[in-house]
């Protein structure tokens, strides 16, 4: 329950009790662990930049704290978090455009111990990833690192379902294309 | 589904569920072939796009949140006492007390609030019960949402939570020390002007002033309290 309060000018302030908040910041707490590291990777994988995508997360996260009242369904908190955290990125591209970042020089983090042929295969793959168009990088981000399924992808991203399908199988065939073409490559200076 | 639309969903989604494709899947053996080197690719896909994130990150989150919430009760105050110094229709006198009480907000009673500590620990005994090692991570978390942070270890925690004593919320903890256990509670909010010791008949402890609000230790055992308090005073930052 709110607790009603009249100020000096006689406008009704609706407080939280101590008990609301409480719960309130519990929630937040909770939708913090489940879903800052995804987020993360979805920011990463959409501005190309791992800064941009911790500055991207923190907004969110803020907005979110400010809005947490209008999630009513908690299933549907992934989902809402991605939409507040598209429009972040949209706000930042109107704000200021970005340095444009050439893929060919980002230089691929190898934090898991893979042999020098996966490793390769991961760093070729990395760049691919990045090159990729972004109406095809997201639909492929949010089905790989989100879990949705195609229809939840064309609710999010507001495609019919048939886009979603082509952008997901484009998206599949450039990378399958690339990793052969730089194969075909490597393996032409090494003969 | 024939054998066009087959590959087109493997491609799409390889790790879909619909009956439809997972019959078709089991009908040749080309078929099963094609589905898992969609499988595979995908697979490596995934490990691409899982990338490590920074270790703290949840830390930081939380951290900023609280940060701006006080950003914003401090502007929601101060705009508030700028609206009643315009109506002024109030009393000097109450607007003297008016602001002395914004000024010093959680000003309490020590010897009240220490009655309300006791009556809390004595009541709560599931939080003395839980036998559970409490991570650091976890600590960090909590006291990120108030403000604070450790810089070092303060030793075993069994139980960690959200507790509000006087209507307001602070952190709840236990620690298991070698002279016995002994609560924490940590009173943000809380401020008082002196300390003041609890006295019952199972329950000895302090109540102190903290650079926010309040701390309170308590314990059966007396030779925990003094022990436990250094720790916490020179671990315990806080950062808001």
């Amino acid at each position: 329950m709110f607790s009603i309060k009249k100020t000096a000018i006689g406008k009704k302030i609706v407080k939280p009790t101590v008990y609301e908040e409480v719960s309130r910041q519990k929630r937040f707490e909770t939708l913090v662990k489940a879903y800052s590291s995804d987020l993360y990777r979805f920011a990463y994988w959409l501005c190309s930049n791992h800064s941009i995508a911790d500055d991207l997360v923190q907004e969110t996260f803020l907005r979110a704290w400010k809005a947490l009242d209008k999630l009513e369904d908690e299933k549907k908190a992934k989902s809402w978090l991605i939409t507040i955290l598209r429009r972040e990125n949209a706000r930042r591209f109107e704000r200021k455009r970005f340095e444009l970042v050439d893929i060919e020089e980002v230089v691929v983090e190898d934090k898991i111990s893979l042999s020098p042929e996966q490793s390769l295969e991961q760093q070729q793959l990395h760049q691919a990833i990045l090159a990729l168009d972004v109406d095809y990088r997201e639909p492929l981000i949010l089905q790989t690192i989100g879990g949705f399924k195609t229809s939840e992808i064309a609710k999010t991203l507001n495609l019919n379902l048939n886009t979603v399908n082509t952008r997901l199988f484009r998206a599949r065939e450039q990378l399958r294309h690339k990793l052969c073409k730089e194969l075909e490559q490597v393996s032409g200076i090494s003969t | 589904m024939d054998d066009l639309e087959f590959r087109k969903k493997a491609v799409i989604d390889p790790n879909s569920q619909d009956p439809k494709f997972l019959k078709k899947t089991r009908q040749s053996q080309n078929n099963r072939r094609f589905v898992e080197q969609q499988q595979s690719f995908n697979q490596q896909i995934q490990n691409t796009l899982k990338l490590s994130t920074p270790e703290n990150l949840s830390d930081r989150i939380i951290l900023n949140q609280q940060l701006f919430q006080h950003k914003h009760h401090t502007t929601q105050k101060r705009h508030h006492q700028w609206r009643n110094w315009l109506v002024g229709s109030v009393a000097a006198s109450l607007i003297l007390a008016f602001s002395l009480n914004l000024i010093f907000p959680g000003t309490q009673n020590s010897a009240l609030l220490a009655r309300q500590v006791v009556e809390h620990v004595k009541n709560d005994t599931h939080a003395l019960n839980v036998q559970m090692s409490v991570p650091k991570s976890r600590i960090d978390t909590m006291l990120a949402s108030y403000g604070g942070k450790l810089n070092g270890p303060i030793g075993q925690v069994s139980f960690l939570g959200h507790c509000i004593v006087g209507g307001h919320t602070g952190v709840h903890m236990v620690l298991q020390t070698s002279n016995g256990v002994v609560t924490v509670l940590l009173l943000p909010s809380q401020r008082i002007s002196h300390e003041f010791m609890l006295n019952d008949k199972q329950l000895s402890g302090i109540i102190y002033p903290s650079k926010k609000g309040s701390i309170a230790v308590a314990s059966e055992q007396i030779e925990a309290i003094e022990k436990t308090r250094q720790n916490i005073d020179q671990h315990l930052n806080w950062i808001i």
